[in-house]
């Protein structure tokens, strides 16, 4: 009974440099494709520099593919819109505005104000632990305070999507861990579509339904890989057979990529 | 028993310390000297009284300030905008960018005359000249704070439902406040420079006017209050505006937290 969500078909995007000296033009992705079925988390590994991000904007609207397209419940991405809340690395919280204010950026360019919106937000702001909290502002927050804020800010517009850029990746591990949970809470609450962008092993497949590995100049889906772990997860999983299989798999595939090239090796792995 | 070691740890200390020893290297070199190439702090002192007791260093005052502030308040509201569209819309950049540039680099002085002959002997030229000393500043200023707000703000409003509009209006002109505010404390400085050359001629009153006399008189030690009085001046006037900066708009000051 699924459907899909997301269609990237034929993605291709080069970028051409000014710099005379090297070849101008860099292929940065090279015919991707791929469908997100509709309510589950599919993560997108690779190393830096491989174009996961590239992917990412494509899809939020940021950029342009040279080549190819994205369908959006069958419609043809041309801009960014609330239907795809976008999470960054870097939190991206306007400074002059508390938490709660952040929240309610959202409704208010949607022309809603009001008791309802403020009912929203609180219920988000009691969702992803934040209560407490509304009234401070970013740079009084922590790191994982200041992500929980982003999150609750997309999640108040009610997007099906959400589009994840490592959004954990400068969280210390203690804290990386406690965020993982929560989106796995949330999203079992809420059901959005989630990509997720990371270059950790572990987190993809602590978080993800199905990981993408991906391999760097060009960048390109090298290989699909289904997690067949249950649902709830708790980190109890992260020492099943089922869990090291898959961890195997992927480090044999990585293994294999270094040496083809030389980028596979900046994969994370913990152990 | 650990408070203040010594009496450089003890700000107040230490000023009390600055200020003997600049009044006292004051009283030594005027002592060597005459009054009329260099007065005693009791003279600038004696002046200060007179000029208090007749009135006439608060005409000055009232004058000067008033065309300060005039023509500081009439040169923001110019810049602000202008530095916005500048930094927002590339053609108005392109456009307007080298009038800056090189308008930048003449001092307000060189048109004391022009804006005699232009704009008449009243207020006006000399408002002028204060609002050409303003607006260069907090346009330059201001197009430098649209030029660094952060993508990721410009981003992140977008996927949350922002059209162009809201986008300059929400995120652009928030990030730009503390650079436009820099902009404006630092043409206020330029304002205090300005007013010199701008009461030099005609002008019946004013600070500036009155340094100008003076030495027609050669009443030294009114040169003097006149350079005090604007010193004072412009260190009360940029106090009020810090103060009132952190007043209203400290949440948009903590960008500079953020970076």
């Amino acid at each position: 009974m699924t459907k899909a969500k997301i269609e990237i078909c034929g993605l291709c995007k080069t970028f051409v440099s000014s710099q005379k000296k090297t070849s101008g033009i860099t292929e940065v992705l090279k015919d991707i494709n791929f469908v997100i079925q509709d309510g589950e988390i599919l993560c997108l590994l690779g190393p830096s520099g491989c174009g996961k991000t590239t992917v990412l904007n494509i899809i939020a609207g940021f950029q342009k593919p040279t080549q190819g397209e994205v369908l959006v419940n069958g419609k043809r991405v041309e801009r960014p819109g609330p239907d795809r809340g976008v999470i960054f690395q870097e939190h991206g919280l306007f400074p002059w505005r508390t938490a709660l204010q952040n929240i309610l950026f959202g409704p208010e360019m949607m022309g809603k104000k009001g008791s309802e919106t403020f009912s929203l937000a609180d219920q988000y702001i009691d969702l992803i632990g934040l209560r407490g909290f509304q009234n401070h502002y970013p740079h009084e927050l922590s790191g994982g305070m200041q992500q929980r804020v982003a999150i609750a800010r997309v999640l108040v517009n009610r997007p099906d999507i959400l589009l994840m850029d490592e959004p954990f990746g400068k969280l210390d591990a203690q804290t990386r861990a406690t965020m993982q949970v929560l989106l796995l809470d949330v999203w079992e609450k809420v059901r959005p579509t989630i990509l997720f962008i990371t270059h950790d092993i572990d987190e993809a497949i602590f978080l993800g339904d199905r990981i993408l590995v991906m391999s760097c100049h060009p960048g390109m889906v090298i290989k699909e890989i289904e997690v067949k772990l249950n649902r709830p997860r708790d980190y109890e999983i992260t020492t099943s057979p089922e869990y090291m299989d898959t961890k195997r798999t992927i480090l044999n595939l990585i293994k294999g990529m270094t040496q083809d090239q030389s980028c596979g090796a900046e994969l994370k792995t913990n152990g | 028993m650990n408070k203040s070691k010594v009496f450089y740890d003890n700000p107040y200390l230490v000023y009390v310390f600055s200020l003997l020893l600049f009044f006292g290297g004051w009283f030594f070199l005027a002592s060597r000297t005459i009054p009329l190439f260099f007065p005693s702090p009791f003279l600038v002192l004696r002046a200060f009284q007179e000029m208090i007791k007749d009135g006439s260093l608060w005409g000055h005052i009232q004058i000067s300030l008033f065309r300060i502030l005039t023509g500081w308040a009439i040169g923001s509201g110019l810049g602000i905008p202008l530095g916005l569209l500048m930094g927002d819309i590339r053609f108005f950049k392109t456009m307007l960018n080298p009038y800056i540039q090189f308008f930048r680099f003449i001092p307000p002085i060189s048109f004391v005359t022009l804006s005699l002959i232009w704009f008449g002997m009243g207020e006006t030229s000399k408002i002028i000249l204060i609002i050409y000393t303003t607006v260069f500043l907090v346009t330059v200023n201001t197009i430098a704070g649209v030029m660094s707000v952060n993508p990721i703000h410009e981003q992140g409003a977008r996927c949350l439902g922002a059209n162009r509009v809201k986008i300059f209006t929400r995120v652009i002109f928030p990030s730009t406040i503390p650079f436009l505010l820099t902009g404006m404390r630092l043409a206020m400085g330029n304002s205090f420079m300005t007013i010199v050359s701008a009461e030099m001629i005609a002008a019946e009153k004013g600070l500036g006017f009155l340094i100008f006399t003076s030495r027609l008189f050669m009443q030294t030690e009114r040169i003097f209050v006149g350079i005090v009085t604007l010193g004072i001046l412009g260190f009360v006037v940029d106090g009020l505006f810090r103060f009132v900066m952190q007043k209203f708009a400290r949440p948009y000051l903590f960008f500079f937290k953020e970076k």
